[in-house]
């Protein structure tokens, strides 16, 4: 996906929030149901088009459009908001942490995931994190960890990641990336 | 550690959440509108929970001769519990799943357990309630009426849970709403072990119950 177009979609997703919560605190409360309505109608009208266009794919024969559809960013958070992604959100939590590693391994931090699993409706991450650095450093590299795995499931309720608390903790013996973290710090 | 980790929802939830907006609930004092997770009160002689606004909660709370009692909603699991299965059969209960507690209006404990038709009562002995707290003294201090010993010893589990009466009566719910044909069917079953999954989270701190 071209740079510009991932922008165009993040700000796309921010944006949304942003009118949310302008349309929630408006004054006049007449004018909020009828747009809440409008946002109901119009993501119902494309949910059933998008089930349509994936029942279409999921048929085909070469498996390889389903999977392009599924991997495209822009159709991705399209798909993951009416809850059309074929993947289940553990996988796609598992991939993120997996594509987070070598990215976070370069500057210290060593990240392994535990346990992923939906546990009572909401989705528990276990995380074993360390890195050294300073106390900023290591809040900045926590917010990261925490905005990839929300991006891989931003249609999940609710999502609690455990063990981030420790992305400052000694490291566990069998773990090179948190040794070298460990040397660097 | 545990107790810090906090719960995140992503873009696309919150967005599903303002389009389809769960169905709007109302206090039951004053009618005012209130969230999916509010207050309760609990009508006392009638056994029955009772939504209610902050305000209102708040303006029950403390009062133990109210007709209605305030519900502190919360729940704790406890790790170090006594009970052999010998003293459990000695109560009578016909499932192993049930919360003691003591009720006011009869002025004795009993047992509730969750069945198809909601839950059934089995009167507890006083011999068998002092037996329990004197083997598990944190029993001692529960709140009469809206605070219960919850049991789950289903399928060889020996959980034991100290939890607020709306918490019990949710599990009530939940049986009463799913159950299917004879045995329940497999979706009440699934369903009972996520609400026990969900409080033993609950009940070690991970998520701290909130009535704003």
């Amino acid at each position: 996906m071209p740079d510009r177009d991932r922008a165009r979609l993040d700000s796309s997703l921010c944006h949304i929030d942003v009118l949310i919560k302008a349309i929630e605190e408006a004054p006049e409360s007449s004018a909020r149901e009828p747009a809440r309505e409008l946002i109901e109608i119009v993501l119902d009208l494309h949910a059933l088009a998008l089930a349509r266009i994936m029942a279409a794919a999921a048929a085909c024969e070469d498996r390889r459009l389903l999977s392009t559809l599924a991997e495209d960013a822009q159709i991705k958070a399209m798909l993951l908001l009416h809850g059309l992604h074929p993947e289940e959100a553990e996988t796609r939590v598992r991939r993120a942490l997996d594509r987070l590693r070598p990215q976070l391994g370069v500057q210290g931090v060593g990240i392994q995931s535990g346990r992923v699993a939906v546990e009572a409706g909401r989705l528990v991450v276990h995380v074993f994190a360390h890195a050294g650095g300073d106390g900023e450093q290591r809040r900045a590299w926590r917010r990261e960890i925490e905005q990839a795995l929300l991006d891989a499931a931003p249609d999940l309720e609710e999502i609690v990641i455990v063990g981030l608390d420790d992305v400052d903790s000694p490291a566990s013996p069998d773990n090179d990336l948190s040794r070298a973290a460990l040397a660097r710090g | 550690m545990v107790g810090e980790a906090e719960a995140h929802s992503g873009w696309a939830a919150r967005l599903r959440r303002f389009a389809c907006p769960p169905p709007m609930e109302y206090c039951e004092f004053c009618r005012a509108e209130i969230p999916a997770e509010h207050a309760h009160l609990l009508d006392v002689a009638g056994r029955r929970l009772a939504c209610a606004c902050r305000t209102c909660a708040l303006a029950f709370a403390g009062r133990v001769d109210a007709a209605y009692r305030a519900v502190p909603s919360r729940v704790q699991a406890m790790r170090e519990f006594y009970l052999t299965d010998s003293e459990w059969s000695g109560f009578h209960i016909p499932i192993d799943m049930a919360f003691l507690f003591h009720s006011t209006p009869q002025a004795r404990p009993i047992a509730l357990y969750p069945g198809p038709a909601g839950a059934a009562e089995q009167a507890l002995s006083v011999d068998a309630w002092s037996m329990l707290i004197a083997n598990n003294p944190t029993l001692a201090d529960l709140s009469p009426d809206v605070e219960a010993l919850l049991v789950n010893r289903l399928r060889g589990r020996r959980d034991y849970y100290r939890a607020s009466i709306d918490h019990c009566y949710a599990l009530v719910g939940l049986i009463r709403a799913n159950w299917r044909g004879l045995s329940g069917g497999g979706e009440v079953w699934d369903l009972i072990d996520s609400f026990f999954a969900r409080l033993r989270l609950d009940g070690d701190g991970l998520a701290e119950q909130r009535h704003d």
